[in-house]
């Protein structure tokens, strides 16, 4: 490789960050201007346009450094007030930011770069090109207006509006412990505000610590509430008058109103102002976000915390740490092979052994933890074209949604974050084309116009979970089953549970425009999302209100790479079932074995009824049952709560595992999650708790009363 | 072993006291915690920071743990809390 091929390759990672941040900035610009965050959003956005355009001059592409070009001086133009940021302008901004992606791609993959890209036109009429240096303009109805100011012309007046619009006002409300401790609580304001009109409720929970250290006359929450209304200032502040003196909320809307309190009086109400609006002319106005004076900790459009610091770092080939984390299983799985080795010396006779082997599993663990913490990515990378997305798709559908973001400095495993992008897509497409109701409904319903579409991540159990809610309608179980009957997919007369039902929707093809109206069409493309999730050894769950809404979760292992598992003897097999899913093991006295018609054998364990799975048995090692009261059952439990028994011969041992993929190396099989090299060089196959109780489940209904299982 | 704790009707400041220490008792142990939910009518600011400590402690730590039969009520109220975010996320056997 030439030096400057080395150096094209530098400027083309660059680019990537460069135009991630683009992007991050712009966005940005849709969100109320709160605290300086415009002038700082379009200072960066102005930074990644401009070494964008530098780096391109240097290596000749011409339509890159154009694109570039006229992105920064319409970023210029907003930073100096020439223009002001509005939903169409921030909309071609993005659009210039894709053109310049698809340039940075092109020239990267050698082809030719898209010629004269249509948001070049936006672009220029933007910035008012003469007219002879304009090519061709794209149709008129295609380009939106945007609410332009220029120094050299006169602001437009806006038309006089037919009927005075409802205000937005948001609402940020931090009870402290004096308001506790005067008896006021959160919940009476809330439902007050409620009665006033829709009202969106936010609630910042990331301060409670842990129990033991929670004191109970601490206030530990917040909220940021969003109340759309068009009565009186007064008004919105009554259900404040009292707890106002102890802690007075910040109360702000669209149109520049403030509420405010008298500190040293009883919560009356000291000011409201309304400085004249900022002229704009905008045929399409949407709903404009409000933003309260202070930063709330939970903003419900994130705010935007500037570019990020460079840290000091270096730049490293994915390849190489791939390679590293490949030579690290290699070593796991070497270092079980020794292990192994010794098991049949006396430990008193090789103690420095012994010792050793010690020492080399502890450094590998070690060892192991830092490869994986240098793969290891905040989720925020596979959230960063969310913001964008909700905003299209709701404008595409005359909807309305926001979105929350939960979590998003929460790590995982690079390929794990890769991997989530396209599910997280789908999953909020679908919420906001089938699970956010139009504007109407929601206003018949009594819920705030604007739907509100949360994904949040967090750690659990050694796991990661990502969940995508919205606060639509919810689904539809009935037509589920309605529908599924009509297919051929269930019996008639069959009674399945609502986790069975959920599981239809992940059907291929299952979805119909029929079952779209009447259950949010949650089908549709759902048997993809699931393939990918499997894909990353995840497993997705769903939750459903009616009338409130719907979540699916998403869970993955925190890396692809190493986990801690059971060695289990099944027949003549050896299974590894991860650490983080085993309740405890035990041997069965008799009578705590029953059969439950439709349901199988059962274990009684301490009152609680828990489906067993002959393990050798399930997977065809042995015909014969196995007697549980002699074998070892190891009660497990998977990561949405529910419970198996696994009837095995035998534990052989905890160890860290090296995980194969099944599905990038075979295919997918259900009650099993990946593979792994024993120590001495065996495969054995990674058992997915959730899987195996589903199989059985199904095992037990097509089958008939097994008294063995 | 599990440990079932049950949520009182009226979860008010005071019973969030008795509340704290029996889920404390029962991070204390090692089974499965069923938190239930199914009698609740009222739920005081109290009583939401108590139950959500102890989901960020059972999550914290992995200990198992289920919320069984969450009441309507119980819902109802953590949806105007502008909670219901997080209960999507926690562990529901109906």
């Amino acid at each position: 490789m030439s030096e400057l091929d080395r150096l094209r390759r530098t400027f083309f990672d660059e680019c990537e960050e460069l135009l991630a941040s683009l992007q991050d900035s712009v966005t940005a610009l849709a969100a109320p201007d709160a605290g300086g965050q415009h002038a700082a959003a379009v200072a960066a956005a102005f930074r990644a346009a401009h070494s964008i355009k530098g780096g391109a001059g240097a290596f000749g592409s011409g339509i890159l450094v154009e694109v570039a070009h006229l992105t920064e001086t319409v970023l210029d133009a907003i930073r100096s007030g020439r223009m002001a940021p509005s939903d169409a302008l921030v909309g071609t901004l993005l659009r210039a930011g894709d053109a310049l992606a698809d340039c940075v791609s092109a020239d990267r993959d050698g082809v030719p770069p898209p010629e004269n890209p249509p948001v070049l036109a936006e672009l220029r009429r933007l910035l008012g090109t003469p007219a002879d240096s304009t090519p061709p303009a794209a149709p008129a109805n295609t380009l939106p207006d945007f609410p332009v100011i220029r120094a050299d012309t006169a602001p437009v007046p806006p038309a006089p509006p037919a009927a005075p619009p409802p205000r937005v006002w948001t609402i940020d409300f931090a009870p402290n412990a004096k308001a506790l401790a005067a008896g006021h609580q959160p919940l009476l304001v809330l439902r007050a505000l409620k009665a006033l009109g829709p009202l969106q409720t936010v609630c910042d929970s990331s301060h409670i610590p842990p129990l033991d250290a929670l004191e109970l006359t601490e206030s530990y929450l917040r909220w940021t509430l969003s109340l759309t209304t068009d009565i009186a200032p007064e008004v919105v502040a009554e259900p404040f008058a009292f707890v106002a003196p102890l802690c007075p909320p910040q109360i702000t809307a669209n149109d520049g109103s403030r509420i405010g309190f008298d500190p040293l009086g009883v919560g009356s109400l000291l000011t409201t102002d309304s400085p004249a609006p900022v002229q704009e002319v905008d045929p399409t106005p949407l709903p404009e976000p409000v933003s309260p004076e202070t930063d709330p900790p939970l903003d419900p459009v994130r705010p935007w915390a500037g570019p990020q610091q460079a840290a000091s770092s270096i730049r490293v080939d994915v390849e190489r740490i791939d390679r590293l984390v490949n030579m690290v299983g290699e070593l796991v799985i070497t270092q079980a092979m020794l292990a192994q080795q010794a098991q049949g010396l006396a430990e008193d006779r090789f103690p420095m052994l012994f010792q050793g082997l010690e020492d080399l599993a502890s450094h590998t663990r070690e060892l192991q933890e830092s490869v994986m913490a240098i793969r290891a990515q905040p989720v925020k990378s596979a959230f960063a074209r969310l913001p964008r997305l909700v905003r299209e798709t709701a404008q595409a559908l005359g909807k309305r949604a926001r979105l929350i973001l939960i979590g998003e400095e929460t790590e995982v495993d690079k390929s794990v974050v890769e991997g989530l992008s396209d599910p997280l897509m789908h999953l909020i497409r679908n919420a906001i084309d089938h699970g956010i109701e139009p504007p109407e409904e929601r206003r018949a319903a009594g819920k705030p116009e604007d739907g509100t579409i949360t994904v949040l991540a967090e750690h659990r159990s050694g796991r990661i979970v990502i969940q995508v809610s919205d606060d639509g309608a919810g689904i539809n179980l009935a037509a589920i089953k309605r529908k599924a009957i009509e297919q051929g997919l269930l019996p008639r007369g069959a009674d399945p549970s609502d986790d069975e039902l959920y599981e239809l929707m992940f059907h291929p093809g299952f979805s119909t425009v029929e079952l779209i109206s009447n259950i949010s069409g949650r089908g549709v493309g759902m048997d993809v999302v699931r393939a990918n999730v499997n894909a990353l050894g995840g497993r997705i769950l769903v939750r459903s209100y009616k009338g409130r809404g719907t979540a699916f979760a998403l869970t993955l292992p925190l890396t692809l790479a190493v986990m801690d598992g059971m060695l289990l003897q099944a027949g003549d097999e050896t299974y590894v079932l991860p650490i983080a899913n085993i309740l405890e093991s035990l041997q069965p006295a008799a009578d705590a074995i029953h059969h439950l018609v439709g349901r199988g054998p059962v274990l009684s364990v301490r009152g609680q009824y828990t489906p067993m799975v002959d393990l050798a048995r399930m997977f065809g090692h042995r015909s014969d049952p196995c007697d549980p009261t002699r074998a070892l059952v190891v009660l497990c439990e998977a990561e949405d709560g529910g419970k198996v028994a696994l009837v095995v011969d035998s534990l052989i041992g905890q160890q860290q595992v090296v995980i194969k993929s099944l599905e990038r190396n075979y295919g997918h099989c259900e009650g099993i999650s990946a593979a792994t090299i024993l120590g001495d060089g065996r495969v054995a196959l990674i058992l997915d708790v959730a899987g195996l109780r589903l199989l059985a489940a199904r095992r037990h209904r097509r089958e008939g009363d097994d008294p063995h299982g | 072993m599990s440990t079932r704790v049950e949520l009182p009707a009226l979860l008010t400041p005071g019973d969030a006291v008795m509340l704290r220490n029996s889920l404390l008792a029962a991070l204390a142990t090692s089974g499965r915690i069923e938190v239930d939910a199914s009698a609740v009518q009222h739920l005081s600011v109290q009583g939401v920071q108590v139950l959500l400590s102890f989901v960020a402690s059972a999550n914290a730590t992995a200990h198992p743990w289920v919320l069984k039969a969450p009441s309507e009520d119980l819902v109802a109220q953590l949806e105007s809390y502008g909670l219901f975010p997080q209960l999507m996320t926690w562990p529901v056997e109906v």
